[in-house]
Order: C-alpha cells, then sequence, then structure tokens
C-alpha cells in the first residue's frame, strides 16, 4: 500500500526519536503508570530501534512506527510486572494532580482526575490504549488502526466499550 | 464530547504534563550506537547500565548518608540485592523473624526471603523452579520451627513452608494463573489461614495436613483481599475490596461474614490491612477515598473511622499491626512532591500520630510492619518508586526509643 521514498537513514530515526521523546514519555507514562518504568520502556525501544536499519517512510508514519514500538514495549511491560498489580492504584494516587493542597476546588479537581485515571488503569490494555491515542495523542480511528495494526471496527468498538466502561465506573450517563 | 470523555481528556492532559520535560531521564548519546553489537549483547550493559547504577548507587548513598551510626547492636547494614522489595514481615522472638519479597532479574521475578538471627539479616536459600514468576508477599510464623510465605507463580498461588530447617514448596488448591496470595496469618500448627485473589476473594485454611479452599460467595473482576489476621480460632479478619467498596471479612470459628454493607462505603476502597489484638479490638487501616490515610477501630460491636490529624497529608497506610499491651504501628507511604516516602504511625492513647521514620529522605514505601513487643518492632519495604523496578529492599527497626534503618 505504503509508496516508499527510500532514504539513507542511519540516524534519522534516532533524530526523530530524540524530537518526540517527551511525548513518547508521556504516552507511556499514560499506559504504565509511574515516570521511572516509562522511561525505561522509551530507552528500551531506542536502544531497540538503534540497532535496526529500517527505510525511513514520510514523516507521520515514522513517528505512527515508534509509537507502535513503545505500545508494544508497554504492554509487555504491563505483562511482566503483573506482580506490580497490587500497588498500581497506589501510585496513580502520587501522580502530581493537585496543583495547590490549600484551595479545596484544586483538591477536588486532583481526586476527580485521579479517579478517571485509577477506573482507565483498570481497562484490559487494548482499551486503555486506544482511549489514550484517542483522547490523549488525538488520533483518528484510522492512525489508531494502524499503530495499533487492527481494525477500524476493533479501534470503534475499543473505544465505545472502554468509555462506558469509565462512564460506569465513574457513576456518570456516557 | 460526553462528560466522561471531557473528564478522560482533562485527567490524560493533566498526567501527562505532571511529567515535566526536564524531569526525564535523558536518552543515552547517540555515540551509543556504535556499541551496538556490544559482545556482551546485553542492551543495558551499553550506555543506560551506567545511568541506572548512579540512580541506584545515589539513592543508597542518600539512604547511608541518613542513618545513624549505631545500628541495632552489633549489627551492620545489610546490603539487599538489586532490584529487591520486602513485602511481609513477621517475627517469632528477638532473634528470629522473616522478612520475604521478590528480587527481579531481568525478565524474571525471583522469591525473596531474609532471615534476622538476633545479630544479622541474611538471606535464606530457596529452592526455586528456574521457568517460572514466583514473588511473596506476606509471611506469618506460628513458632520457630513452623512459619508460611505465600505469593504467587506464573502457575497460581505460591506457598512455602518453613519447618525448622528448610523452606518448601507445599501443593495449593485454585492452581490457576489468575490466581495470588497476598497474606497469610497463623493461629497453631494445624490453623492458618491464608487470602488473596482468583476471579474473586480467595480463602484458604490449613489444617495441620493440607490446604483446602474455602468457597466464598465474594467474587468479581475487581474483588480481592489483602490481609488477613488470626487471633484464635474463632476470631480471624480479612480485608481487601469488592469492586469499588471495601470488603471487611470476620471469621467466627464456624463461617466467614462480610461486616457493613453500604454504611461502610465511605471509607473508600482501600482496605489494605488488619491486625486483630483482641475479641474489642482490632486496627484496620488503608486509603480512604479521598486519598488521605484511612484508619478504622473494632470496638467488639461496630467500626469506627478515626479523626485524621492532619487532613491536608495524602498518602496511604498498607501495614498495621499491634501488640495485647496496646501499642501499635502502622505503616505506609505519603505523598512528597511527585514521589513517596515512607510513613510510620504510632498508637498513642487517643490518637495515631506520625513518627520520624529514618528512611524519609528517600523516594520508597513501607509495606508491612510487625510489632513483637513495646520495645521490639520490625517495617520492611522498599526504596523508589516502584515495586522491583530499580528498587530496593528497606527493613527499619524499632528499639523502644527509636526506628532506625538496618537495610
Amino acid at each position: 500500500m505504503t509508496t516508499v521514498e527510500p532514504r539513507e537513514t542511519d540516524g534519522q530515526l534516532a533524530d526523530l526519536f530524540r524530537l518526540h521523546h517527551t511525548d513518547l514519555v508521556r504516552l507511556a507514562v499514560l499506559l504504565v503508570q509511574d515516570q521511572p518504568t516509562a522511561e525505561d520502556a522509551v530507552q528500551d525501544v531506542y536502544l531497540k530501534l538503534q540497532t535496526r536499519s529500517r527505510v525511513l517512510h514520510r514523516d507521520g508514519e515514522d513517528l505512527a512506527y515508534i509509537r507502535a514500538c513503545v505500545l508494544n514495549r508497554c504492554r509487555s511491560v504491563l505483562r511482566h510486572r503483573k506482580v506490580v498489580s497490587r500497588t498500581a492504584p497506589f501510585i496513580w494516587s502520587f501522580a502530581d494532580l493537585a496543583v495547590g493542597d490549600s484551595a479545596e476546588s484544586q483538591a477536588i479537581k486532583a481526586e476527580e482526575r485521579r479517579q478517571v485515571l485509577v477506573a482507565l488503569a483498570d481497562l484490559p490494555t487494548r482499551r486503555r490504549e486506544v482511549l489514550v491515542l484517542r483522547y490523549y495523542v488525538g488520533l483518528t480511528e484510522a492512525e489508531i488502526a494502524k499503530t495499533l495494526g487492527i481494525s477500524q471496527g476493533s479501534v470503534k468498538s475499543a473505544a465505545a466499550r472502554g468509555i462506558a466502561a469509565l462512564a460506569k465506573a465513574l457513576g456518570e450517563e456516557s | 464530547m460526553t462528560r466522561t470523555e471531557e473528564r478522560l481528556t482533562d485527567a490524560l492532559a493533566a498526567r501527562a504534563a505532571a511529567v515535566a520535560a526536564d524531569s526525564i531521564r535523558p536518552l543515552p548519546a547517540p555515540e551509543a550506537r556504535r556499541f551496538r553489537h556490544h559482545p556482551a549483547g546485553r542492551r543495558w550493559s551499553v550506555s543506560v547500565a551506567p545511568l541506572a547504577a548512579a540512580a541506584s548507587i545515589a539513592a543508597i548513598t542518600a539512604v547511608v548518608a541518613m542513618l545513624p551510626h549505631n545500628h541495632v547492636p552489633g549489627t551492620a547494614m545489610t546490603s539487599m540485592p538489586k532490584n529487591s522489595a520486602l513485602l511481609g514481615v513477621a517475627a517469632v522472638s528477638a532473634s528470629d523473624a522473616w522478612a520475604v519479597g521478590l528480587v527481579v532479574s531481568g525478565r524474571r521475578t525471583r522469591p525473596l526471603i531474609m532471615r534476622w538471627n538476633g545479630a544479622h539479616w541474611t538471606r535464606s536459600p530457596i529452592t526455586t523452579s528456574i521457568t517460572k514468576q514466583q514473588f511473596l508477599w506476606g509471611v506469618a510464623a506460628a513458632s520457630a520451627r513452623d512459619a508460611w510465605a505465600v505469593g504467587a507463580t506464573s502457575d497460581g498461588p505460591y506457598i512455602l513452608h518453613w519447618t525448622g530447617s528448610t523452606w518448601t514448596s507445599v501443593p495449593t488448591p485454585r492452581l490457576t494463573a489468575s490466581s495470588e496470595l497476598s497474606a497469610v496469618a497463623a493461629v497453631s500448627a494445624n490453623d492458618a489461614w491464608a487470602v488473596g485473589v482468583s476471579n474473586g476473594a480467595l480463602i484458604l485454611h490449613w489444617n495441620g495436613s493440607r490446604w483446602r479452599d474455602v468457597p466464598n460467595p465474594w467474587v468479581g473482576d475487581h474483588t480481592a483481599l489483602y490481609s488477613v489476621s488470626a487471633r484464635s480460632a474463632d476470631d480471624v479478619w480479612a480485608v481487601g475490596k469488592a469492586g469499588s467498596d471495601s470488603l471487611i471479612l470476620h471469621w467466627n470459628g464456624i463461617s466467614w461474614t462480610r461486616l457493613g454493607g453500604p454504611r461502610y462505603d465511605r471509607y473508600g476502597s482501600s482496605v489494605q490491612s488488619v491486625a486483630a489484638v483482641s475479641r474489642r479490638l482490632a486496627w484496620l487501616v488503608g486509603q480512604a477515598k479521598d486519598g488521605l490515610p484511612l484508619i478504622l477501630r473494632w470496638n467488639g460491636s461496630t467500626l469506627r473511622q478515626l479523626p485524621r490529624q492532619n487532613p491536608t497529608l495524602g498518602g496511604a497506610l498498607i501495614g498495621v499491626s499491634a501488640v495485647p499491651a496496646g501499642q501499635a504501628w502502622a505503616v505506609g507511604a505519603g505523598q512528597h512532591g511527585h514521589s513517596p516516602r515512607t510513613w510510620i504511625f504510632r498508637w498513642q492513647g487517643p490518637a495515631w500520630l506520625r513518627v520520624p521514620s529514618p528512611a524519609w529522605r528517600v523516594t520508597g514505601v513501607l509495606r508491612a510492619v510487625y510489632a513483637l513487643s513495646a520495645r521490639n518492632a520490625w517495617a520492611v519495604g522498599f526504596a523508589g518508586f516502584a515495586i522491583g523496578n530499580r528498587s530496593r529492599g528497606l527493613i527499619l527497626h524499632w528499639n523502644g526509643t527509636s526506628w532506625r534503618a538496618v537495610a
């Protein structure tokens, strides 16, 4: 499908990676919850990509490829650390969501956000990934389908079910 | 956009924004590329390893720096393995205590058992299968020659028995991958309880010859038991969560019954630990729905939430232990900017007060505490953000006057 414009690449993928490093760590944080693990996952992908010679495509696709690698790595981190599952909600509660500790409205806001993130962490991995790509990265259904290597129909249903589960957990009408 | 979508977008943006760009560990320099065919073949051996090592060394130096010079008499600082965490602790006497947890090594999670002989903490050998992930959450000792450690392997519940000379694995019911044990309590050589999760609450009982599955009605995806405390054959408590509610159970010698119901909802979903002291006193601790520490007291007929000392301090209590004389300890972690810091609370007469933790300066979490007497208590946990992720096991000791770090 994709028309490739081959380029000599050594280092360009790495440069692109460096350019988006902060965003990639943030994406990973939303999936694995704590920053040190997210940093590890992203560095892991970076080191792996350096040893791989890949023909670069158009920019958007390269970024999608890097994101897909980060998502894969996060998924295997999550699988691997079933052991941390008990502490996960606990770690969420330390996310620096409270801006001040005196203003009551801030505290309430922080707690509301924490509840959303806890509910998100309880979702199956695929649904969580779709929601993060849709509502944080802002990708379209087609782009999400491509990134995750699934059909648009699956993206649609994962998003709908994910939102419905969040609404239920938060006691809202979705 | 629906209300849920708006809340999700807002929460994701806020969480992402909390990751400050300058707080992110930088990528290794591009020059690292020339090491890509490093003979060792291990990716972390290239350029990340020194960074990671530097971070751990900094953390260890910080721990050591704040230690008082005289530790528990006659002991040197015990060094804990890299990527370790201690999750449970129990003591039989002043010269006999156990701490259990895990060590992550590469892609494997291994069980960790530490033993206190009155002078030193040393690592206890365990015969383990190399192919499985294994870890331990809890430990309990009925006597010097009878102790239990529980946790999980990739196949299901994991139970080790100490009979005076070795830890050996014993057969367990509910051997399915989704089953895990989180805590154990021993009344006598033929009466012990282990609790955990298995598509709902998991309750196992030891009758002296084998572990039996005790069927219970608390099933569901987000239902689990975290802690158990057994005072006698007819007074056992177990706590955990059922959906978004707390799950508080009591065994009266005949059956398990759930306390409360809807009116306990306000206590939040996170009751993490229980300590039964007498027929008329039990302590339950955790984290309330508002993110503040939670302490409940059972007075023989009702559970009451205790007033909070400092309502602005966010955090959770994860372990609690009490001696019959009245002294009680609760440990956990409080929020300190971006990271958790160890917390120690002490029951003093009419109130729980936070006392200084010797590990307060490092990022870390205390997971369990065991009070042997008014002058002797152990608390364990880990230094670091998350279990196994560049963490190190932490052991603190109370000598009657102050808490000191010994590992």
